[in-house]
C-alpha cells in the first residue's frame, strides 16, 4: 500500500512536471509567424528548422493571414519574426515601395526602429509583379524585354487581375503609360481567379500574362519572365521582420537569419511554391529540401509519403484538363503530394492499385471487346472535367473514314483504340487498326508520315494547344470527319459516344465544321465493395493499396473542386457518395434464397439454445 | 512459483492445430490477396445477412452481465469460498486492459469520433450534433458492449476452472454440455478453434504493430521505413516477450501492464492539462449522458429505413465480432487473473472500470481532435482519413513537446505488443497442455517461436491483410461455440445454492480485502 502510494505521488509529480513544462515554455518558446501562402511558410519553416537545429526553443510556426494582421501579431509578442517582403513594409505604413531595394531596405530601418522591430538580411529574391510570355511566342515575336512589347503590343491580348488593375502607382495603366504600352485587348479576372490566367496562357486565349515572379506555375510550365528594363515595378525583396527582444534574447536567431543570406534566387523559390502549390507537397517538407539543397541542413529527413497518383492517358498529361483534375485532387488530399502519371489504361491502373484517381474518357468504362459492349463495374465516376473530342487526323488526301486503310491509335487497351475499335464496328469500316508503341500526340501523329496508317485516332478537348501546334506544323495533316454514325443503331448500342461538332476556324486551316462524337471525360475511382466490409469502418487498415476506395469526404471534396462541372454522364457507375438519400430503386419484394436459408438457421440455432437450456436435467440423466 | 518438471505435451489439440496453422499459415503466405479476399468476403457476407443477429446476441452478452452483477449470482467465488484474489485490484485492472485491447486505444482514439464526427451514419456531418453522437457511437463500440463480451468470455472459463476445478478450456463448459463422446469431440473443435484464432490474431496484431511502431520510430526519431527496420523491431519485441511470458504472469506480464497503464495515464493526463482542459471535462461529462441516455436505442439500433446495412456491418457489427474473435484468448488470460472473486466484483471490474476509463481516453482524445477541428485551425480530419494509422503520430504533433510524446506513445504501443504477444503466448501455452495454470515452458518456446515466424512471413510476403482476415473470421465458428458454452454456464450456475449468509460473509471478505 506504501509503495503504492509513494509510485503514485512519483507518477503525479512527473506527469505535473511534464505539464508545467508543456504550459510554460509555451510563454517561453519563439513562435515563428507566416503569412497563409505557400511561399511565405516555407521561407518561416526554413527559418524555424535552422534555429531548431541550433538548439533554440522553437515552438510553433503560427499563421496568420493578412499583412496587418501578422504585424499586429509581431508587435503583441505573439510572434517573435515572420517572412515579410521589403515592399510590403513600405505599404504597411503608407508608403509606396519604391524600385530601388537597397534604398527601401535602409529607409525601412529606420522608420521601424523605434517600434522596437528589426529588418532581416534579405533571402536573395524578390516577389514582384511582372509580366510572362510563352516563351515559344516570344521568340516568334522576338520579344526579349518589357521595352520590345511596345512596338508589338497592339496585336497581342493581356490578362491581368482585377488588384492589379486597381493599383495607381504600380498598376496595370501606370505600367502602360511608363512603357508607352497599348494593348489590343486588356482581360481582367478576380484575384480568386489569378491562377486561371495560367490556364489560359496555355489555351493561348492571351499572349502575355501579368504574374507574380515567383510564382510556382513560371517553373512548372517553363514560361519566360519577361525583364523590367525600365525598372517600372516596385520591388518586393523577401527577407524577415523581428523583435529586437527575441534577437537580444536569442542571439543565434540573428546568425540562423544570416546564414540565409542570399542562398534563395528566384528560380529556386519558383521550384519551391511548384513543390507546394503545384506538387502538393506539405511546406515543412518543402523547407527541408530547400536546406538540403542550399547545404544548411544536409541531413534533413524528409518524409517519403508516397505522392497520390492520378492516372491518365499520355494525350492528357498537359493542358487545362490535367490542370483541373490536378486541382480537384489536391483539394481532396491537401498536404499530400499530388501526380499525374501516363498511362494506356488508366483504370487498370486504379484496379492495380497504381493510382487513386483515374482521369478517363467515358468509353474506358466499358469492355468493347466483345459483340455488345458491356460496363466494367470496378470503378465509378467522380466527377465529370471536360468532354474530350475524338479527332481523326488524316493525311491530306484521306477525306473520310470509309476510305480509310489504317487507324492508328495507342496500344490495346488505352482509351483511342477503344474508340478505334467501336468506330470500326459502328460504321463497318474496313480500316485496319494499328496501335502505336505509345499513346502520346507525337508519336500517334508521326506514325502517319511513316506509312502505318492514314488516320490517327485522338481524344483530346476542344482547341487543344498540343494539336494546334501540330497541324500548324504539318501541313499535310488535316482533320477528318465521322460521317454515318447516327443512322444505324449506335447511339443506342454506344450511348457514351454522343454526336458533336468541332467549329470551323478552331484549328489552323480548318476552315470549315467538322462532324465528330464525344465522349465525357471523368475523374474516377476504384470500386471496392465485396471484399471489405461495407468497404469502410475499422478493418480499413486492412485494405492493401489496390483496395482503398475514395473515402465520401474525397469524394465530394474532389466533385466540389471542379468549378462548372456538368453532371456525371449517366451511362457511366457514379459514386455513391454523390446519390445523397435513400436510393430510389425497385427491388422485388422477396429476397435471395440463401439470405432467407441463412437467417431461417440462425433463428433454429437461438430456440436449439433456448430448448437446451430450458430441458436442464435431462441430459444428466 | 512452484514450477512443475518441465515435459512437451504432445496432445490431439496441439498436432491438429500445429497442423493447421501449417496450412493457413502456406496458403496466406502463398496466395494472400486470394485468401484475404475469400475470408473477408465470407465474413461481410456474414455480417450484412444476420446483422440482427450480432447485434442481438452482443447486447445479450450485455444483458446476462448485467443479470450476473445485480442477479442472485452475484456473491459466487470464482474459487473456493475463502480465497482471496491473487492480483491486487490496480494490478488487475492493468492487465485487464493491456491483453484485452492494448494499441487499439492508441490508434484509434483521435481517429474514430473524428471518423464519426465527419461523415456520421444517417446524418450530417461536421456538426455539434455530429460531435455529441460521435462520442456516442464510439463509446458504443469500446464500451460496455466490448468488455461484456470479454467478461462473459473469462466469467464462463474461470466458474468452470477455479469454481469447478475443471481444466481451463475452451472445451470444459462444452463437454459439460454434453456428456460422452459427442462432448468431447465437440469440445477439441472447441480448442482448435480456439488455438488457431488467437495464433493467427496475434500474428496479425503483431505485423499490424511491427508497422505502426515502425510508422511512429519514424516521427520520434527519424528512423527510416525499410523492412530491415521491420524485422529489427520484430526481433526486439520477441525476445521481449518471450522473456517476459517465460517469467510467469505474476512477474513479466504485471510489471509491464502496470508500467504501461502509467504511461497511458501520462500521455491522457498531459492532453487533458495541456490541451484544452475545460473543453475536453465537458466534453467528458457530456459524452456520459449521451452514452448513458444512448445505451438502449443504440444497443438495437440497425438502419433498415436508411438503407445503411453496410454501415453497421463496417463499424458496429466488425468492432464486435473483433472483440469476439479476441474472446478466446482473452477470455482464459483474464479468467486466469481473476482467480478468488466474486461474480459482482468481476463483472465491474471486467466491464465498468475499463469502460469508464474508455470513456475518459475517447473524450480527451476525440474531444481534442474535434477541438482542433472546430477552433484550432484544423488539418486533421485529412490525415486521419488518409490513413488511420498515423492518426495518433499526427494528433500528438499538435501539442507541445511532441517529440517526447511520439516517443511516449511509441513505447507505449511497443509495450502494448509485449503484452498482448506476452500473454497469448501463455494462453496458447495453457490451451495445448490440457489447461495448466503454470504450463511448462518448452510450451510457450515452442508458441512463441512460431508466432515470430508466422509474423515475420506475414510482414516479408505483405500480407497483413490475410492474417488479420483470419483472425476475424475465426470469430463466427467462434460465436455458436460461445453460446453453447453460455447454456453450459447458467445450467451448472443454476445448481448453485445462493445463501443469504454466505453472501454476506463475502462481501465482507471483498471489502477488507480492498483496504487492504
Amino acid at each position: 500500500m506504501k509503495t503504492n502510494l509513494k509510485m503514485l505521488a512519483l507518477f503525479g509529480a512527473m506527469v505535473g512536471a511534464l505539464a508545467l513544462q508543456g504550459c510554460k515554455s509555451d510563454e517561453d518558446r519563439i513562435n515563428i509567424g507566416a503569412k497563409s501562402f505557400g511561399e511565405n511558410r516555407v521561407l518561416a519553416h526554413m527559418v524555424a528548422d535552422l534555429a531548431k537545429e541550433r538548439g533554440l526553443p522553437v515552438g510553433k510556426v503560427v499563421e496568420i493571414s493578412g499583412s496587418q494582421a501578422i504585424m499586429d501579431g509581431l508587435r503583441r509578442g505573439d510572434i517573435a519574426l515572420y517572412p515579410e517582403y521589403n515592399g510590403t513594409g513600405m505599404v504597411l505604413v503608407g508608403q509606396n515601395p519604391s524600385s530601388n531595394g537597397a534604398e527601401m531596405s535602409a529607409r525601412l530601418t529606420e522608420i521601424y526602429e523605434p517600434l522596437g522591430l528589426s529588418w532581416g538580411p534579405k533571402f536573395g529574391f524578390a516577389n514582384n509583379y511582372g509580366l510572362a510570355m510563352d516563351p515559344d511566342r516570344a521568340a516568334e515575336l522576338g520579344i526579349t524585354k518589357m521595352s520590345d512589347l511596345v512596338a508589338v503590343a497592339g496585336t497581342l491580348k493581356i490578362g491581368a487581375e482585377e488588384d492589379f488593375r486597381v493599383r495607381p502607382i504600380d498598376g496595370l495603366s501606370a505600367m502602360n503609360r511608363r512603357y508607352g504600352l497599348a494593348f489590343g485587348t486588356t482581360t481582367i479576372v478576380s484575384i480568386a481567379d489569378r491562377l486561371s490566367l495560367y490556364d489560359a496562357l496555355q489555351q493561348n486565349k492571351f499572349d502575355v500574362i501579368e504574374v507574380f515572379t515567383t510564382d510556382g506555375q513560371i517553373t512548372d510550365l517553363g514560361l519566360t519572365v519577361l525583364p523590367d528594363d525600365l525598372g517600372f515595378f516596385p520591388v518586393y525583396e523577401a527577407t524577415t521582420l523581428a523583435r529586437k527582444d527575441a534577437i537580444s534574447a536569442h542571439p543565434e536567431l540573428a546568425e540562423v537569419l544570416q546564414s540565409l543570406e542570399g542562398k534563395i534566387s528566384a528560380e529556386m523559390m519558383r521550384e519551391l511554391n511548384r513543390m507546394v502549390e503545384i506538387d502538393g507537397r506539405s511546406p515543412k517538407d518543402v523547407a527541408k529540401i530547400a536546406l538540403n539543397q542550399i547545404g544548411l541542413l544536409p541531413d534533413a529527413a524528409v518524409s517519403t509519403d508516397e505522392p497520390v497518383r492520378i492516372a491518365a492517358s499520355a494525350l492528357m498529361t498537359e493542358g487545362p484538363v490535367s490542370a483541373a483534375s490536378l486541382r480537384a485532387v489536391r483539394a481532396a488530399f491537401p498536404g499530400r503530394r499530388v501526380e499525374l502519371t501516363a498511362s494506356t489504361a488508366p483504370l487498370a491502373a486504379l484496379a492495380a492499385g497504381e493510382a487513386r484517381v483515374a482521369l478517363v474518357g467515358a468509353e474506358s468504362f466499358f469492355d468493347v471487346g466483345g459483340e455488345e459492349v458491356v460496363r466494367v463495374e470496378n470503378s465509378e465516376a467522380v466527377v465529370a472535367v471536360d468532354q474530350g473530342l475524338i479527332h481523326l487526323v488524316g493525311r491530306t488526301g484521306v477525306t473520310d473514314l470509309a476510305s480509310a486503310t489504317g487507324l492508328v491509335t495507342g496500344p490495346e487497351g488505352s482509351s483511342t483504340h477503344r474508340i478505334a475499335v467501336l468506330l470500326q464496328k459502328g460504321l463497318g469500316l474496313k480500316a485496319s487498326i494499328k496501335p502505336a508503341g505509345s499513346e502520346d500526340l507525337g508519336s500517334l501523329l508521326a506514325a502517319i508520315p511513316e506509312g502505318s496508317g492514314d488516320v490517327a485516332v485522338v481524344t483530346l478537348p476542344l482547341a487543344d494547344a498540343t494539336l494546334t501546334k501540330q497541324l500548324q506544323a504539318g501541313t499535310s495533316l488535316k482533320l477528318v470527319p465521322v460521317a454515318g454514325w447516327t443512322s444505324g443503331a449506335n447511339l443506342i448500342r454506344y450511348p457514351f459516344l454522343r454526336p458533336a461538332r468541332i467549329p470551323a476556324g478552331t484549328y489552323p486551316g480548318q476552315v470549315e465544321l467538322v462532324e465528330t462524337l464525344s465522349s465525357q471525360l471523368v475523374l474516377a475511382g476504384p470500386v471496392v465493395a465485396a471484399s471489405l466490409v461495407g468497404g469502410q469502418g475499422p478493418n480499413l487498415g486492412l485494405a492493401t493499396p489496390a483496395q482503398v476506395a475514395l473515402s465520401d469526404e474525397s469524394v465530394r471534396a474532389i466533385s466540389g473542386a471542379v468549378a462548372g462541372a456538368t453532371l456525371i454522364d449517366p451511362t457511366l457507375r457514379q459514386s455513391q457518395a454523390l446519390t445523397s438519400g435513400l436510393v430510389k430503386q425497385a427491388k422485388g419484394i422477396s429476397t435471395a434464397v440463401d439470405v432467407m436459408l441463412v437467417n431461417l438457421c440462425v433463428i433454429l440455432f437461438f430456440t436449439w439454445l433456448i430448448i437446451l437450456y430450458v430441458r436442464r436435467e435431462e441430459p444428466a440423466t | 512459483m512452484n514450477e512443475k518438471p518441465e515435459k512437451f505435451r504432445m496432445n490431439t489439440v496441439f498436432i491438429v492445430s500445429m497442423a493447421f496453422c501449417a496450412a493457413i499459415g502456406i496458403w496466406g503466405v502463398v496466395d494472400s490477396a486470394g485468401m484475404s479476399g475469400a475470408l473477408l468476403g465470407f465474413t461481410n457476407y456474414s455480417l450484412t445477412t444476420v446483422s440482427w443477429a450480432w447485434l442481438v446476441t452482443c447486447t445479450g452478452f450485455m444483458v446476462l452481465a448485467g443479470y450476473m452483477v445485480f442477479g442472485p449470482y452475484a456473491n459466487i467465488k470464482l474459487g473456493r469460498d475463502d480465497e482471496e484474489p491473487e492480483f491486487s485490484t490496480a494490478s488487475w485492472i492493468a492487465m485487464l486492459f493491456a491483453g484485452g485491447m492494448g494499441s487499439g486505444l492508441l490508434v484509434w482514439g483521435p481517429a474514430e469520433p473524428m471518423y464519426h464526427y465527419i461523415t456520421p451514419p444517417g446524418a450530417e456531418g461536421i456538426t455539434a450534433a455530429a460531435a455529441r453522437q460521435a462520442l456516442v457511437i464510439t463509446n458504443l463500440h469500446w464500451g460496455f458492449h466490448a468488455w461484456s463480451i470479454y467478461a462473459i468470455c473469462a466469467l464462463v472459463i474461470a466458474y468452470f476452472t477455479f469454481r469447478k476445478g475443471e481444466a481451463s478450456m475452451m472445451s470444459t463448459p462444452i463437454q459439460a454440455l454434453f456428456p460422452g463422446l459427442r462432448g468431447k469431440r465437440a469440445g477439441q473443435v472447441a480448442d482448435i478453434l480456439a488455438v488457431l484464432s488467437v495464433v493467427f490474431g496475434l500474428a496479425g496484431s503483431l505485423a499490424m504493430g511491427t508497422l505502426g511502431v515502425r510508422a511512429g520510430s519514424f516521427y520520434a526519431f527519424g528512423t527510416s521505413e525499410t523492412m530491415t527496420v521491420a524485422m529489427i523491431i520484430l526481433a526486439v519485441l520477441f525476445i521481449s516477450y518471450m522473456l517476459s511470458a517465460t517469467t510467469g504472469v505474476d512477474k513479466g506480464i504485471k510489471i509491464l501492464s502496470n508500467i504501461n497503464m502509467l504511461i497511458a495515464i501520462g500521455i491522457m493526463l498531459f492532453i487533458l492539462f495541456v490541451g484544452p482542459t475545460r473543453f475536453l471535462l465537458e466534453t467528458f461529462v457530456d459524452s456520459i449522458g449521451g452514452y448513458l441516455s444512448g445505451l438502449v436505442t443504440m444497443s438495437f439500433r440497425l438502419f433498415p429505413f436508411e438503407d445503411l446495412g453496410s454501415w453497421t456491418s463496417g463499424w458496429t457489427l466488425t468492432y464486435l465480432i473483433w472483440w469476439i474473435a479476441w474472446g478466446p484468448f482473452v477470455g482464459i488470460f483474464v479468467a486466469r487473473i481473476s482467480r478468488g472473486r466474486t461474480i459482482r466484483e468481476f463483472c465491474i471490474g471486467v466491464i465498468g472500470v475499463p469502460t469508464l476509463f474508455s470513456m475518459v481516453w475517447f473524450a480527451v482524445f476525440g474531444g481534442a481532435g474535434f477541438y482542433i477541428e472546430m477552433f484550432g485551425g484544423g488539418g486533421l480530419k485529412e490525415i486521419i482519413f488518409d490513413d488511420p494509422m498515423k492518426a495518433l503520430f499526427a494528433f500528438l504533433s499538435y501539442f507541445p513537446g511532441a517529440d517526447i510524446l511520439n516517443a511516449l506513445a511509441v513505447a507505449l504501443m511497443f509495450i502494448f505488443l509485449v503484452t498482448s504477444a506476452d500473454s497469448g503466448t501463455y494462453v496458447l501455452a495453457m490451451m495445448t497442455s490440457d489447461g495448466d495454470l503454470n504450463p511448462p515452458q518448452i510450451q510457450k518456446w515452442v508458441w512463441g517461436c512460431l508466432i515470430a515466424l508466422l509474423t515475420a512471413a506475414t510482414l516479408l510476403t505483405g500480407s497483413v491483410a490475410a492474417a488479420k482476415a483470419m483472425a476475424i473470421t475465426g470469430a463466427i465458428p467462434f460465436t455458436v461455440i460461445i453460446l453453447l458454452q453460455i447454456v453450459s454456464f447458467m445450467r451448472e450456475i443454476g445448481k448453485e445454492k445462493v445463501g443469504k449468509p454466505q453472501a454476506a460473509a463475502t462481501i465482507r471478505a471483498a471489502g477488507k480485502e480492498k483496504v487492504a
